[in-house]
């Protein structure tokens, strides 16, 4: 039986949202939690914090089954603030529908967890919404256009964020072989996006932790056939995607740089804000993005 | 878990991986897992999609790789988290110090005595 996910719009005005940014966009990309802030509001979307949030348990997953718990944990604290989540990361949001679709199968799963939250004072409950940025701008993608003041004049490419679509039958969410929103999305700003080869294959950020050499070699394959494409700036949606670029480009790579912009910093420049205020830091494309 | 695993090698076929020659998780129900490095694997799904036996090849790379010794970049990841609910270093107070500075509220942390009790 396939189960009908809610749409964000379905949900909004039951629980308030708060942006789960996660460990790597606290530490490293605090632009793509401004830019998604600047756009959500220009949504309408009130952003509330989360507190006492903590990793959300995604990276424990190979050394203990008590991941769950941590991912149980930050869901349990937004049900008892009433909200939902919008993660931008792929592998945040795939753990915690990860865990949400075991629940909905297994109730003594609940229970155990509960066992184990009970002494914080948390319940755990399965009822709040985890979505990605990505899925909740599709959502707006009629609205999105109403609300942009300028064409963005770039040649992109996107590289879509995997954790997002897979596994298919827990995430639900655009066509997982093809996936086209992004692209879509990127569009409605005015800017071309080209497609390529590798465009929905994995970026390999993570293999950094196993084999620095593989992953960089990876992120250069796909560099050269986005030169090749005459790309000026690569789109991403997931913070591992963007570190893989960011790092190799820094230490690694020595053709052409393509700097990565994360997608609420394209659709904010679209929407009227300055680089300053998306804090896009690439000096060439911060000039280039000044007076659009 | 492989019980229902016929063989087929649809996991191997459909990794980005192996097919640009590099041997990674996907190979394990083919080769065995004592024969292939199980950390290398971006959790991309594809070959658990993509199998006609709905093996569940996720779940058992994550239980294989609890058994054993971690890369150095995720052992470092889960002593951090284990004392900072994070996975990468982050001091509270300076990046708060930041936060502030591009307008971005304060992180209140989480409580080191409530990471312990989730990771006990």
């Amino acid at each position: 039986m396939t189960s009908v996910k809610p749409s964000f719009k379905g949900r909004q005005c039951k629980h308030k949202k708060a942006l789960f940014a996660g460990c790597l966009v606290w530490y490293r990309f605090p632009e793509y939690e401004v830019a998604s802030k600047c756009v959500l509001k220009k949504l309408g979307i009130p952003i509330y914090p989360l507190r006492e949030a903590s990793c959300c348990g995604s990276f424990v997953q190979g050394a203990s089954s008590n991941w769950i718990y941590m991912a149980a944990y930050n869901l349990a604290l937004a049900e008892q603030n009433n909200m939902d989540l919008i993660t931008l990361c792929g592998g945040c949001t795939n753990a915690f529908r990860q865990l949400q679709y075991s629940c909905t199968r297994n109730t003594e799963y609940v229970e155990d967890i509960n066992r184990v939250l009970k002494p914080l004072e948390l319940e755990f409950h399965n009822t709040i919404q985890v979505h990605h940025i990505l899925e909740v701008l599709d959502d707006y993608k009629e609205d999105i256009p109403k609300l942009l003041t300028t064409n963005v004049p770039l040649q992109t490419a996107v590289m879509n964020p995997c954790q997002v679509f897979r596994p298919e039958e827990i995430m639900q969410f655009d066509d997982a072989d093809h996936p086209q929103v992004m692209a879509q999305l990127v569009r409605l700003t005015g800017a071309a996006c080209v497609s390529y080869a590798s465009e929905n294959q994995c970026c390999g950020s993570t293999l950094t932790l196993a084999d620095k050499s593989v992953a960089y070699c990876l992120g250069e394959m796909r560099l050269e056939e986005l030169d090749k494409k005459g790309v000026e700036t690569i789109i991403t949606a997931c913070g591992n995607c963007h570190l893989l670029l960011d790092r190799m480009q820094g230490q690694y790579y020595s053709g052409r740089r393509i700097p990565g912009i994360f997608l609420p910093q394209l659709i904010g420049i679209a929407m009227g804000f300055s680089p300053q205020q998306l804090m896009i830091k690439d000096p060439r494309l911060k000039r280039r993005l000044q007076n659009v | 878990m492989f019980e229902t695993c016929i063989q087929c090698g649809c996991c191997q076929e459909s990794c980005y991986l192996e097919n640009k020659g590099i041997r990674s998780f996907a190979s394990v129900p083919l080769e065995g897992a004592d024969q292939v490095n199980i950390w290398m694997c971006s959790n991309c799904w594809v070959c658990q999609d993509q199998c006609p036996q709905g093996v569940p090849l996720m779940e058992y790379k994550k239980q294989l790789q609890r058994q054993g010794p971690k890369p150095y970049g995720w052992a470092e990841g889960i002593r951090l988290i284990a004392q900072c609910g994070f996975c990468l270093p982050i001091d509270l107070d300076s990046l708060n110090e930041f936060r502030v500075e591009v307008g971005l509220e304060p992180i209140t942390g989480i409580l080191s005595s409530t990471i312990k009790h989730l990771l006990r």
